[in-house]
């Protein structure tokens, strides 16, 4: 009896243990197959401007919307003399999805100019971890500040939830548009109202303290409630007796304040990120 | 004694005449005597004589024979000469109706001329002559006191001005001339009040510390019993003695410099109005008490130290010596009309102060409320707008 349960107890750890290590396996042997890790800055290269800037390998987008966006794209490329990229894939194969956006971008190949200047959308469809990436660089790294990431993906973000993929996709661009163009956003009505709000409380305080400034002496006429200045002092004398009665405790619960704090959110960005073709990538996404 | 609508004159007035030319003297506030206005003569309000040909001036000795005469004194005008007494006055007390009208004939001019039942000094609104009405200043109802006037009815713009000096949002042109209605000076009766109140009261005050311990932080409350006792004697608080008046600006006018309170003299009053007192120091007893039982909690109080969240638990203080007096004090008295409001100041014709609810201009208050608003807000939303 004794023997056949510790017989079982054993199969049981080996079984673990051998899907752990397959899990691990699986994992570290799943990097997609233009990856390669031992990547430098000595292996950039500038791609044949007819590769595709428009890859869905996730099957989202139908004929023409196919079409329609890779024409977007060019045209964005035609404008600002930088290259605009979007993949779309069903896994990311084990990589961050910032790493996939930065490396994919540096080893195909893609960048226009010295400084390889580009926009990259990476749109992952991996089951239970949708998200989107975007990533600007060389030039184009400047506009990609967090406010204006976050600008473009809360206009990308309801078609995406929606389902609506191709109007996402082509929304942002058209976002990045007139943000390489003009430069920065035109402000939205809710940014105005809050420097309306975070302007008129103030404003407001030091207004009413003015006010309460200049009022406060306009009534100079009141029925006295006191008589201190008909008292005569050397009529009147005062003694004192202090007694002490009870000494009460009161214990608060107060542990002295630690600062660890965690941020959490759905958006996230990332600034000044180095792909290991060892330039700088900058810009944010979303779960979706 | 008072008639509502009584066509025979009844009341008994007298003029200060001057002795050389006959003409009626009135009080002259620069020089502080009575002068002619015809003949320029001068006089000490001392010297004035009443119409029996005796000094005015009173004695003390007289005026505690004051009880019995209190009644009948204004009956007969011609009675030895006495200062108030309320003990005296009270005694002998016969329910008055001080608020009709009783009339006169002028001495001057012969005309019958009504005014109020308590008047104590009037022009006549024929002759412009200033009329002393005897019975209501004379014998038991002559005040103990008199400060007369100080301040120059023409000097009282200066004390306006300083007045509404700080005041931002006074509307434009509100005590111009045009829009001040005719200054009056008058002398208000007021009482003032001895007392004295012993005993003491009991206080409880904490003594608070904390500090931390462990994860705790410990507040420890020391309580204690704080006894203040003692006596306090408070001396000439002025109380109006007129239904009339304002109480809250009669109280606001004060202080008085008591150093100038001089015997009373009906000299003082001609060139002025005045009332004799319809209300009575009973009836304005709480107005006092309660400013001197305020007042010995505070100076008692004032005296505990050390002690956070001072509290009064018991209450044992005690109020005697209570006495009075019944003086005349210089007021003047004008008003202004503002967007169809009335508004009523008054001054201390002793000091110059004035005091009154002034109106507020609405155009003023937004502006007041209105640039600083408007600059917080621009420099904000333009650094806001700049940093975003």
């Amino acid at each position: 009896m004794k023997n056949k349960k510790i017989a079982a107890r054993l199969v049981i750890v080996l079984f673990s243990i051998c899907l752990l290590t397959a899990g691990l396996a699986v994992t570290v042997s799943a990097y997609p197959e233009w990856y390669r890790s031992d990547f430098t800055s000595d292996d950039l290269f500038h791609n044949d401007p007819s590769t595709p800037r428009l890859i869905d390998n996730a099957g989202i987008l139908s004929e023409s919307q196919f079409s329609s966006l890779s024409d977007q794209l060019a045209q964005l490329k035609s404008k600002f003399g930088a290259d605009f990229v979007v993949v779309t894939v069903d896994s990311l194969e084990g990589l961050y999805i910032e790493d996939y956006a930065a490396e994919f971008y540096d080893q195909n190949g893609y960048g226009v100019g010295n400084n390889y200047s580009g926009v990259i959308m990476v749109v992952s469809f991996e089951p239970g971890n949708r998200q989107w990436w975007t990533f600007g660089t060389g030039d184009c790294e400047k506009y990609f500040t967090k406010d204006n990431v976050n600008t473009m993906d809360d206009v990308m973000e309801p078609y995406m939830v929606d389902g609506n993929y191709y109007m996402g996709i082509s929304e942002y661009f058209k976002k990045v548009d007139v943000l390489l163009t003009n430069g920065k956003f035109p402000k939205s009505f809710s940014e105005v109202f809050r420097c309306v709000m975070f302007a008129g409380i103030p404003a407001l305080i030091a207004g009413l303290i003015s006010l309460g400034s200049a009022s406060g002496s306009m009534k100079a006429v009141s029925t006295a409630v006191q008589a201190n200045q008909y008292l005569v002092p050397e009529r009147s004398n005062i003694v004192g007796n202090d007694e002490f009665i009870r000494t009460t405790m009161t214990r608060t619960y107060s542990p002295p304040s630690s600062s660890s704090g965690r941020s959490g959110g759905g958006s996230s960005y990332s600034g000044g990120h180095h792909s290991s073709g060892g330039h700088s990538f900058s810009g944010g996404g979303r779960h979706f | 004694m008072s008639s509502e609508t009584n066509n025979v004159p009844s009341g008994k007035m007298f003029l200060h005449k001057c002795p050389n030319c006959n003409a009626t003297l009135e009080f002259d506030i620069r020089s502080g005597n009575v002068i002619c206005s015809y003949c320029g003569s001068s006089y000490d309000v001392e010297t004035l004589l009443t119409e029996n040909g005796r000094p005015e001036q009173g004695t003390a000795s007289q005026s505690s024979q004051a009880a019995q005469n209190a009644q009948t004194a204004q009956e007969n005008a011609d009675a030895p000469l006495r200062e108030f007494d309320w003990g005296a006055y009270k005694k002998h007390l016969k329910r008055e109706d001080l608020s009709g009208t009783k009339s006169y004939l002028c001495q001057t001019c012969g005309a019958e001329v009504i005014l109020d039942t308590i008047t104590a000094s009037a022009q006549c609104p024929y002759c412009g002559n200033f009329l002393i009405l005897t019975e209501n200043v004379m014998a038991g109802l002559r005040p103990n006191g008199i400060i007369p006037f100080k301040i120059l009815p023409e000097k009282l713009s200066d004390s306006v001005k300083n007045f509404y000096k700080n005041k931002k949002l006074l509307p434009f042109h509100f005590f111009d001339k045009n829009r001040m209605e005719k200054v009056r000076g008058l002398y208000v009766p007021f009482w003032l009040y001895d007392c004295s109140l012993s005993g003491g009261i009991t206080f409880l005050g904490d003594k608070v510390s904390s500090f931390r311990s462990g994860d705790y932080i410990c507040t420890e409350t020391s309580e204690y019993k704080l006894f203040r006792s003692g006596d306090m004697t408070f001396a000439r608080i002025p109380v109006d003695a007129s239904i009339k008046m304002p109480n809250d600006l009669m109280d606001s006018i004060e202080p008085f410099d008591y150093s100038q309170l001089t015997e009373f003299n009906s000299g003082y009053l001609t060139g002025f109005i005045a009332d004799r007192f319809d209300s009575d120091p009973d009836e304005n007893l709480p107005r006092m008490t309660t400013r001197v039982g305020n007042s010995a909690v505070e100076i008692l109080r004032q005296n505990i130290q050390g002690y956070s969240n001072v509290r009064v638990s018991e209450n044992g203080l005690n109020m005697s010596d209570s006495s009075v007096k019944y003086v005349m004090l210089p007021v003047y008295l004008f008003d202004c009309t503002y967007a169809g409001k009335t508004y009523h100041y008054a001054a201390n014709g002793q000091t110059g102060k004035v005091v009154g609810e002034l109106p507020v201009s609405k155009g003023k208050k937004w502006l007041y409320f209105g640039i600083p608003f408007l600059i917080v807000f621009a420099l904000i939303f333009a650094f806001l707008m700049m940093l975003s």
